[in-house]
């Protein structure tokens, strides 16, 4: 196969960073240096696309795009090594995302836009593309947020089609089409992302009974790793066999927390692809990645050698 | 240089089956003058451009002329056009498209593109998958890289 890896981003965004020390709303800041205002593709698949490229992982984007602002991720991924792009465009523009790292204060402020609408033909052409590229991978990633007029059961369909020609399916999102796909079509791996809301299939997630008991339902509907973010440092892992709690001994800052959830599961792929379906050692892999990108305030995987020093930076306990 | 130093990685593409119409809306879109047309496992079956689509909404005997001078009114074109929009793309296709390889030199590749007018060109791996394209801009504007002959 030419491809590793089929990354749907169905929402892609054109993220812009802006670095400003001692933010605080209501003031009027100028940007003197150009390194301090930057913009790249963003949207869940496309940042763990772009953290495996720098690894040799050959990857096909899928999405929607649109308008002025789809030109410019569509021109910035299609002259990125290892990297193919399939976007259907659409008439609506594509969403920004604008974070503003404050590294004095060690705060991230988010803005995120909703997306463009997809028309229903626009829909059909998607899928009946999809349906193509997967013949041309063996790794699927569908993750993020699906635009204004995808249908609640996307995800579902899309794993329901990738898992009957047998390919391996990763899933990192929330809201309703995640939990559909989890009901309905579970993928192999599950990364629910709770920065936005912490319910899951119907459940607030609070306490560590409510992460292990949704974990182990996610794991009976099919899953063979559930990996779920606690309290900022610590992630629960969950397997057909193990319940475990991986908690990095390093500090981490809130400001540079953006994009570790994605090197997380940009990690677990990395390791599955390279390596086999050893899913405790991908998850520790990820873990890893994960704490590597913290060294970096942008999104970042981290170097080689920081990954294999990152493998002694978190403990693991049995749960 | 080669090919794959100067191409696009990117699939967009169309379906045989899919309409003149979505055609449109596609090379529109994309800003893209014409559009590689492949099966279901991304082999390149078929080759559309917008001058294809544009002979294809003009009477049969104007195609036999080499000027456009010929059209009575353009009231003719875009009855024609309209005619074939929910038309499939494989009826107007180009059926045996030409293509490059990524190993093939930039100055085969200009050759090609030059000798038949072409602004868009498929790249396909040895098993005729479709990988890329190259359009005549990136053709021209890497005139100007140093290591182009090379």
């Amino acid at each position: 196969m030419d491809y590793d890896l089929l990354c749907l981003t169905l929402n892609p965004s054109l993220d812009r960073e802006l670095i400003v020390d001692d933010f605080e709303t209501g003031n009027f800041y100028r940007i003197n240096n150009p390194s301090n205002s930057t913009m790249e593709p963003g949207g869940k698949g496309i940042n763990v696309s772009l953290m495996l490229a720098d690894y040799g992982v050959n990857s096909i984007n899928m999405g929607f795009l649109g308008g002025f602002i789809g030109s410019v991720i569509h021109d910035k991924l299609s002259n990125i090594k290892n990297v193919t792009t399939n976007f259907v465009f659409t008439t609506d523009e594509t969403r920004e995302n604008i974070e503003i790292v404050d590294p004095s204060k060690k705060v991230l402020t988010e803005i995120n836009s909703l997306g463009p609408f997809i028309r229903e033909e626009d829909y059909k052409h998607f899928i009946k593309r999809y349906k193509s590229t997967v013949s041309l991978v063996d790794h699927v990633l569908i993750s993020g947020s699906i635009p204004p007029g995808v249908p609640i059961n996307a995800y579902s369909e899309l794993f329901s089609y990738a898992k009957k020609r047998g390919k391996s399916t990763y899933m990192e999102a929330n809201g309703p089409h995640f939990d559909e796909a989890i009901m309905n079509n579970c993928p192999m791996i599950v990364r629910p992302d709770f920065r936005k809301n912490n319910m899951v299939l119907g459940s607030r997630i609070e306490s560590i009974d409510d992460y292990i008991y949704i974990g182990k339902k996610i794991v009976d509907l099919g899953a063979r790793l559930v990996v779920m973010s606690y309290h900022v440092v610590g992630d629960i892992i969950i397997t057909k066999d193990s319940i475990h709690l991986f908690t990095s001994t390093e500090e981490v800052f809130s400001s540079n927390l953006y994009g570790t959830g994605d090197a997380f599961t940009a990690g677990i792929i990395h390791y599955i692809i390279k390596n086999g379906y050893d899913y405790f050692e991908a998850a520790k892999f990820g873990m890893a990645s994960a704490i590597a990108s913290t060294h970096y305030i942008g999104k970042n995987f981290g170097k080689d050698f920081e990954l294999k020093e990152c493998m002694n930076k978190f403990k693991i306990e049995k749960l | 240089m080669k090919a794959k130093d100067i191409m696009q990685r990117d699939l967009t593409s169309i379906l045989a089956d899919e309409s003149i119409d979505y055609f449109i809306k596609i090379c529109k879109r994309h800003n893209v003058s014409a559009l590689p047309v492949v099966d279901n496992n991304y082999s390149l079956v078929g080759y559309l451009s917008e001058s294809g689509v544009i002979k294809a909404a003009l009477p049969d005997y104007l195609s036999l002329m080499q000027t456009s001078a010929f059209i009575p009114d353009s009231h003719q074109f875009f009855t024609g056009l309209n005619r074939i929009l929910e038309r499939p793309v494989k009826d107007f296709m180009e059926a045996a498209p030409l293509k490059v390889h990524p190993e093939d030199t930039v100055l085969y590749v200009a050759d090609i593109m030059i000798k038949n007018r072409l602004k868009f060109i498929p790249v396909v791996n040895e098993e005729n998958r479709l990988i890329g394209n190259i359009q005549r801009i990136s053709l021209l504007s890497n005139t100007l890289n140093e290591d182009f002959l090379e």
